[in-house]
C-alpha cells in the first residue's frame, strides 16, 4: 500500500523515481548469494559422500545420493511453479497505476527490465556451471569410475540440478518479462516475426533441445559408450546451449532497447527536456 | 582533431546524474550476467571439441594437440572481438573471452581434478591462451582491422602456441627410463594414473609419425596451427557477425 501511495504521489512531489535502490541491485545480490551458496553446498556434498557412490547397490548411496537426486529434482520443480506463478500473476503496483493514473508510470516499469537482467544472472550462472564447472567434473569423475547407472556423484548435480535450472529460470524469465513489460503485453511487440518474439521462440527451442540431448547423451552412454571419452561425437548435442545463449542475449537486446526508451519516458515526465540530451537510438552510438 | 577529442566528444554522456546513475546499474547488470555466459561458451568449445587434449599432459604431442586446441580456441575469442570492436570499438573481446575460459577451467581443474578425484596438477594443467589473446588483441588495435587481425593475427595465435606452453610443458617431455623403455615423463605419468577409455598409443607422445617433417617438427607444425586457426577465426567472425546482426535486425536495433 505504502508503495501503491507513494506511486501515485510521484508525479507532485518530484521525487527522485531513479534511486539506484529501486533498480534491481538487491534481486542481482540475492541471487548471486544464493547460487553462490548452492555450488559451495554441491560440491561440498560431493566431497564429503563420495565414499558412498562407488556402487550404486549400497544403501548408504540410496541414503545420501538418492536423497540429494530426489532433493534437486523437489527443488526445481518447487521453484519453476513458484517463479513461473509469480510471473504469471502479475504486479500489484502495475494493476494499481493502471487503475488509478490509466498508465503504469515508466519509471517503474524501468525497475521491472532491471529486475529481468537481474534474473537472467541464473539462466548465465546456470550455464556457466553446467558447462564450465561442473561438466569438467563429470570429465574428471569418469575417467576415474565408469558408470553402473546414470545417477553417480558428477551426473546428479549436474544434469538434475544445474540444467533443470537453466530451463526453469529461462522460462521464469521469459514469463517475468513478458508480464512485466508493456512492450510485450500490448499486443504489437516490434521485437518480433509474425507477432512470435524472436526471444521465446528460441528460448523454446534451447531450452527443450538440450534437456532432449541429455537425455539421448545418457542413453547412448547407456547401450553404446559407457566411458566418458569428452572429445566424442556424442557430446556434439550440446552445442544446442548456444541456442540457448542466443535466447538470453535476444532477450537482452530486447530489454535494453525498452530500457532506454523508458529512461527517456522517465527524464520526460520528471524533467521535461532532459530527455533531448540522450543521444538518439541508446547508448552504443 | 586528436583522437582523443573526438572519442570523448561523441561517447560522454550530459552530465545528468540520473543517466550516469542508471547507466552504472545498467553495466553492473550487464557485466555480471554476461561474464558467465562468455565462461561457459569458451569453455563448452575447449571441452567438446579439444576435451581430453587440454585434460591430460600426456596427450599434449605435436601430432594433435597443438593445431586441435589452438584452432578450437579461437571461435568463440574470434566472436567475442567480432562483437566488442564493431559494436563498442573496444579491442578486448578475445582476452575476456580467454580469461573467462581461463577462470573457469582453473578452478574445474583445481576444484575437481585435484581435490575431488586426486589427479596431481602436474597431470591436469590446461593450455596457457593469454599471449596469444593478448596479441590477437594488440594487432586489432595497431591495425584497426578485423581482415588483417583474421589473417596476420590468428596466423600468430596458432603459431606461438606451442612455444608459449613449452615453458610449462617442457619438464614432462624429459627422457625417463621406465622398467627399460624410453619414455618421457608424461608418459609415465599417464600409465600411473590409468582413465577410462585411453588408447595405448595415445599414452606414448610422437610414436614417430612426424619424421617427413626433417627435424623440424615444431615449426612445421607451428605453421599449420596458425594456418587452421586463422579457419577456426573465420569460423568465429561469422557466429559473431550472422548471430549479433540477425538478432539485431530482428530486434531493429540496427
Amino acid at each position: 500500500m505504502a508503495t501503491i501511495r507513494r506511486a501515485i504521489a510521484i508525479p507532485a512531489v518530484r521525487r527522485d523515481p531513479l534511486a539506484v535502490t529501486g533498480l534491481g541491485l538487491g534481486t542481482l545480490a540475492l541471487l548471486l548469494l544464493g547460487l553462490l551458496a548452492a555450488t559451495v553446498f554441491l560440491r561440498t556434498w560431493q566431497g564429503v559422500f563420495q565414499w558412498a557412490a562407488w556402487d550404486s547397490k549400497l544403501p548408504e548411496f540410496t541414503r545420501w545420493w538418492k536423497t540429494l537426486f530426489w532433493g534437486e529434482i523437489a527443488f526445481n520443480a518447487l521453484l519453476g511453479l513458484a517463479w513461473a506463478g509469480w510471473a504469471l500473476a502479475g504486479c500489484s503496483t502495475c494493476r494499481a497505476q493502471q487503475r488509478t493514473l490509466g498508465r503504469v508510470l515508466p519509471w517503474h516499469q524501468l525497475r521491472h527490465v532491471c529486475v529481468g537482467l537481474a534474473q537472467s544472472l541464473v539462466i548465465t550462472y546456470s550455464a556457466a556451471m553446467l558447462l564450465g564447472v561442473f561438466g569438467e567434473q563429470d570429465a574428471s569423475w569418469h575417467q576415474v569410475a565408469i558408470r553402473d547407472t546414470a545417477l553417480t556423484p558428477s551426473h546428479i548435480p549436474l544434469f538434475y540440478f544445474w540444467f533443470p535450472l537453466v530451463v526453469v529460470s529461462a522460462v521464469g524469465f521469459s514469463l517475468y518479462t513478458r508480464t512485466r513489460i508493456e512492450a510485450y503485453h500490448r499486443g504489437v511487440s516490434p521485437y518480433s516475426l509474425k507477432n512470435i518474439p524472436i526471444s521465446l521462440v528460441l528460448t523454446v527451442i534451447g531450452t527443450l533441445g538440450l534437456m532432449a540431448w541429455v537425455a539421448v547423451n545418457e542413453y547412448a552412454h547407456s547401450q553404446f559408450q559407457a566411458e566418458e571419452l569428452f572429445s566424442a561425437t556424442l557430446h556434439a548435442g550440446f552445442i544446442f546451449f548456444f541456442v540457448v545463449a542466443a535466447a538470453v542475449a535476444s532477450s537482452w537486446f530486447e530489454l535494453l532497447g525498452e530500457g532506454w526508451r523508458l529512461l527517456r519516458a522517465s527524464l520526460a515526465e520528471v524533467r521535461p527536456g532532459a530527455e533531448a540530451e540522450l543521444p538518439v537510438g541508446g547508448a552504443a552510438n | 582533431m586528436p583522437v582523443a577529442e573526438v572519442s570523448r566528444q561523441a561517447y560522454e554522456l550530459p552530465a545528468l546524474p540520473l543517466v550516469r546513475r542508471w547507466e552504472r546499474v545498467l553495466d553492473l547488470l550487464i557485466v555480471v550476467a554476461f561474464a558467465p555466459l562468455v565462461a561457459a561458451g569458451t569453455t563448452i568449445f575447449l571441452i567438446l571439441a579439444g576435451g581430453d587434449w587440454d585434460f591430460w599432459v600426456d596427450w599434449k604431442d605435436r601430432t594433435w594437440w597443438p593445431f586441435i586446441a589452438s584452432s578450437v580456441n579461437i571461435v568463440v575469442p574470434a566472436a567475442l572481438q567480432y562483437v566488442f570492436w564493431k559494436y563498442l570499438r573496444l579491442p578486448i573481446g578475445a582476452t575476456l573471452a580467454v580469461l573467462a575460459g581461463l577462470i573457469t577451467v582453473w578452478v574445474d581443474r583445481a576444484l575437481n581434478f585435484h581435490f575431488w578425484v586426486l589427479y596431481p596438477i602436474p597431470l591436469v594443467w590446461p593450455a596457457v591462451f593469454g599471449f596469444q589473446a593478448l596479441l590477437l588483441d594488440g594487432i586489432l588495435a595497431v591495425s584497426r582491422s578485423l581482415i588483417v587481425t583474421g589473417l596476420l593475427g590468428a596466423l600468430l595465435w596458432g603459431f606461438i602456441f606451442y612455444h608459449t606452453n613449452w615453458f610449462i610443458l617442457a619438464p614432462y617431455l624429459q627422457p625417463a627410463d621406465y622398467h627399460g623403455q624410453l619414455l618421457t615423463v608424461a608418459d609415465i605419468m599417464g600409465l600411473e594414473y590409468p582413465r577410462t577409455a585411453t588408447p595405448e598409443y595415445l599414452r606414448i607422445i610422437e610414436k614417430g609419425a612426424l619424421r617427413a617433417f626433417l627435424g623440424e617438427t615444431t615449426l612445421v607444425v607451428s605453421f599449420f596451427c596458425g594456418v587452421v586457426s586463422v579457419a577456426g577465426y573465420w569460423l568465429g567472425h561469422v557466429i559473431g557477425r550472422y548471430v549479433t546482426n540477425w538478432i539485431g535486425r530482428f530486434m531493429r536495433l540496427w
